[in-house]
């Protein structure tokens, strides 16, 4: 066991030695749990009412109650308070449960357990004493003693009875008792108690009879008990304060006749249903007629004694070329003679939408009359409207809605503000992305334009220095006029021998500045040597030109080079002259 | 919780810690223990910012502000992811750093309608009224031409133009090359159709590049900044001794015109209200 716990125990048996009506207290730093008897003596035909109070804490469950040999619970009740102490504010929680003995003897009861904030407690056993049963007839002489009873002890199930407390009194009291009714648990109270006073005989005293009417409704089938009335007496001069209490009263509650019909209402009473149809300026003469469009007020009252307040509603009836608005609902109840009865009244505002004759049918109203003991129908008489006009010809068949209530028009106006919502995530997130300008490819990009026209410049300027001297350019368009011609000649040359010759002799002459055509082989050879080209690639040259010649004048004859290696050694030729003359002006040899 | 304190730490932790053990770290925030499947996996941006718009529809602000953050630290910029994460501020009464992120967003995405209509609404709430000055006409032009283009696409649209002049100068020289001494009217019209686009590109050109010179420059030497803290006093000198001479609210713009060690010199529009503010009390707009 827990040091905790022995400390509990240790104040439980402390607080047994000190406490004389079984009131046992379970300590724990702030919580107090008590359980008491308001009498630790009564009649066995009484009963005895046991408080458990909860003192302090936030979270206190329901007391757990133990089986009581000797006893049995009729009932219960729960209240709640706040007060302050000092500073602190202290809740108490208050659970009563009213206890009957079931024998004579000392009936124990035993510990009660209470959790409070995750901590139990349990009170100490509490005995009682029941002894014999005290009557509180007049017969035996009493002053002063009370009695209740209900007008039918067995009612149909929402059948009206009302429930009697008497209060006797053969002496004055010097202040009023303090009456605290049944809790009608299984009734529908409709708290509507009456009271009146009178007097009676009753063997050789007169007292003067109190009496409190409350009209309920059972809502439960079967056994059904009203716990007992109490009266409390007030202390006074001559005598202390004490209760005075009544028996309970039992009743049979009876269900419904079966079978039930089918569009019973479920109400229990005796009733009246009425209909009514009525124009606006109060014509309900039948058959009644109205105009086109004209309102009719349709109203149905019930009337008659049962519990209003739970009767089930008439639904109005559906009609056909009518245009119907909701129904409105209003009830008045009040008690006369001893009983409630009431009146509830449905009013529908119906408009025709078409003009013809119109028959308003009967309304059907089932309920249980527990006098007669059967299941009455209510059933109304039907209405005749003559409805009268003609409709628009330039209408549509269906009439434009009727404004049931004014619609305010205006302008739209923000009622709040806030930010709009968040965006869905992008296609193209890059993680460590950079922004273009800090792309070098961007910069690189600026620079382009730049060495275009840089380029382009370049181009020009060179374009107008070779233009200037057209010598120059003959000579500095000379090889790559020759390539091009070459790169024709392979692929649509007649006679490659011939176009190779020509193609020679043009690099040759513009090189050379002069005509090359007519030239003799010393001449040539000897222009060549001019260039201070070298004997062999003369000689080359020579050889080139004279295939050229051959394969011009005799295509056929053998020994000629294929054509595609004339083409290639003419352009390696091509090649080694433009390096020989270069390299020869480079030297500074005369053009 | 003080948001401020933890942006900071997270931005400037981030700078020294793999973006991997950032997003660990933020894993181990969000879900209380380490998530080794999303270290595992090949996460994409797209997939974080699903997430993290998860638990801004959640309700979770908190959760997603951190998640857009990790996201900006990982180098991801992008205008709408900008956008959310001060919409996730905003949510959280986070004025100051809602405002930054929606003007940061604005240097992305300027043309952007609910940046415009958030920026505003987060703008109305903060605490500080002040008349803004105008400014001369070059940079009227662009702070107008901010509003329409980021600084991105001023300058893409510069790199065009730049192309288009070249191009038009070298077809303006290639027809001058050979035009004869006596053009034709046919011939001379060709050549005179080279000029006005290349003059009136010439034009655009020096004028973006002029807007984007001056964004610039304005950028670096009076770069914007919100102030994040709730309220900060603005002192005569960069230390806590000196003499106090206005206070700013969160989410109130200024100019930043000097840092020094850990303070800033700030300066309403019109400069006649200038001070110094402790570094981590603004936030920079500029997205590096």
């Amino acid at each position: 066991m827990s040091i905790k716990r022995l400390f509990f125990a240790a104040i439980l048996l402390l607080s047994i030695a000190c406490q004389p009506f079984g009131v046992r207290v379970a300590h724990a730093q702030q919580v107090s749990v008590e359980a008491g008897v308001d009498r630790n003596s009564i009649p066995i035909n009484q009963t005895v009412n046991l408080t458990v109070n909860i003192a302090g804490g936030s979270n206190a469950s329901q007391p757990s109650l133990p089986s009581i040999d000797g006893m049995q619970i009729e009932g219960s009740s729960r209240s709640s308070q706040f007060s302050f102490n000092g500073s602190q504010a202290v809740s108490e929680l208050s659970f009563t449960y009213m206890l009957r003995p079931t024998r004579e003897g000392i009936i124990t009861i035993p510990p009660i357990t209470v959790d409070v904030d995750g901590t139990t407690y349990a009170t100490a056993p509490i005995p009682v004493e029941v002894t014999p049963a005290v009557s509180n007839n007049a017969t035996d002489g009493q002053e002063l003693f009370v009695e209740a009873e209900v007008d039918n002890p067995t009612p149909y199930l929402g059948q009206q009875i009302t429930y009697i407390f008497r209060f006797y009194q053969a002496v004055n009291l010097s202040s009023t008792p303090k009456y605290t009714g049944p809790s009608f648990s299984g009734f529908w109270n409709k708290e509507q108690a009456s009271q009146s006073q009178s007097n009676t005989q009753i063997n050789d005293l007169v007292y003067r009879v109190t009496e409190l009417r409350t009209i309920l409704f059972p809502t439960v089938p079967g056994e059904q008990t009203i716990e007992p009335s109490q009266l409390s007496i007030p202390n006074s001069i001559f005598q202390s304060g004490f209760d005075l209490q009544t028996d309970p009263v039992v009743l049979n509650v009876q269900t419904l006749p079966q079978p039930m019909p089918d569009n019973f209402s479920g109400t229990v009473g005796q009733l009246t249903v009425a209909l009514d149809a009525q124009t606006e300026s109060g014509n309900n003469s039948q058959p009644l007629t109205v105009e086109l469009n004209e309102a009719v007020t349709l109203r149905i009252t019930v009337d008659g004694a049962a519990n209003f307040d739970t009767l089930q509603d008439i639904a109005p009836p559906e009609l056909d070329g009518w245009r119907t608005f909701d129904s409105t609902t209003s009830t008045d109840s009040r008690v006369a003679n001893g009983q409630l009865i009431g009146r509830r009244t449905i009013e529908q505002l119906i408009v025709p939408t078409q003009p013809g004759q119109y028959e308003i049918p009967p309304l059907e109203y089932i309920y249980f009359d527990p006098e007669a003991v059967q299941y009455q129908t209510q059933r109304t008489a039907p209405i005749q409207i003559n409805v009268q006009g003609e409709l628009d010809p330039g209408a549509n068949a269906q009439p434009a809605p009727l404004t049931e209530f004014d619609r305010a028009t205006g302008a739209v106006e923000r009622i709040d503000a806030d930010i709009r919502h968040i965006k869905p995530a992008p296609a193209t997130l890059e993680a460590n992305s950079h922004p273009l300008t800090q792309r070098p490819l961007f910069w690189a990009m600026w620079a382009l334009p730049l060495i275009l026209v840089v380029g382009d410049w370049a181009a020009a300027r060179r374009a107008h220095i070779i233009n200037a001297d057209p010598v120059a350019a003959r000579r500095s368009r000379a090889l790559r006029e020759a390539q091009r011609h070459l790169q024709r000649a392979r692929s649509d040359a007649a006679n490659p021998y011939s176009s190779c010759k020509e193609i020679l002799t043009e690099y040759l002459s513009n090189k050379l500045n002069r005509p090359v055509a007519g030239l003799t082989q010393h001449g040539l050879a000897q222009a060549l040597t001019d260039q201070k080209l070298p004997p062999d690639l003369i000689q080359e040259t020579q050889a080139l030109l004279a295939l050229g010649d051959m394969g011009q004048y005799a295509p056929m004859s053998s020994g000629l080079e294929q054509p595609a290696d004339l083409l290639d050694g003419t352009e390696a030729l091509l090649k080694q002259l433009e390096e020989s003359i270069r390299h020869g002006h480079e030297e500074g040899q005369p053009s | 919780m003080n948001y401020f304190a933890g942006t900071s730490f997270f931005g400037k932790t981030v700078d020294k810690i793999p973006a991997a053990i950032a997003r660990l770290a933020l894993t181990m925030l969000l879900f209380g223990q380490p998530s080794q499947a999303l270290l595992a996996q090949a996460e994409t941006p797209q997939t974080l910012m699903e997430q993290a718009n998860r638990h801004y529809e959640s309700g979770d602000f908190e959760a997603a502000a951190l998640a857009y953050e990790a996201m900006v630290s990982d180098g991801v910029q992008n205008g709408v992811l900008l956008f959310n994460l001060g919409n996730a501020y905003f949510k959280q009464g986070d004025i100051g750093r809602a405002i930054l992120n929606y003007e940061r967003a604005a240097l992305l995405i300027p043309r952007d309608q609910d940046l415009r209509a958030n920026l505003a609404l987060a703008q109305s709430a903060t605490a500080d009224r002040y008349e803004s000055q105008r400014d001369s006409l070059l940079g009227q032009l662009a702070q107008l031409s901010a509003r329409w283009l980021s600084n991105s696409e001023l300058a893409l649209i510069g790199l065009l133009l730049w192309i288009i002049v070249a191009a038009l100068w070298i077809l303006h020289r290639r027809l001058s090359a050979r035009q004869p001494s006596q053009p034709s009217a046919r011939q001379a019209g060709r050549h005179e159709a080279t000029w006005m686009p290349l003059i009136a590109a010439l034009v655009l050109l020096i004028l973006v590049v002029g807007l984007w010179s001056i964004r610039t420059y304005t950028d670096s030497t009076r770069g914007g900044a919100i102030v994040l803290a709730q309220e900060v006093d603005v002192l005569s000198g960069p230390g806590e001794q000196y003499v106090t001479e206005f206070t700013l609210h969160s989410g109130a713009k200024v100019s930043v015109l000097e840092s020094r060690d850990a303070w800033h010199r700030l300066a309403l529009p019109g400069d006649e209200l200038q001070g110094w503010v402790p570094a981590e009390a603004l936030g920079l707009v500029r997205v590096e």
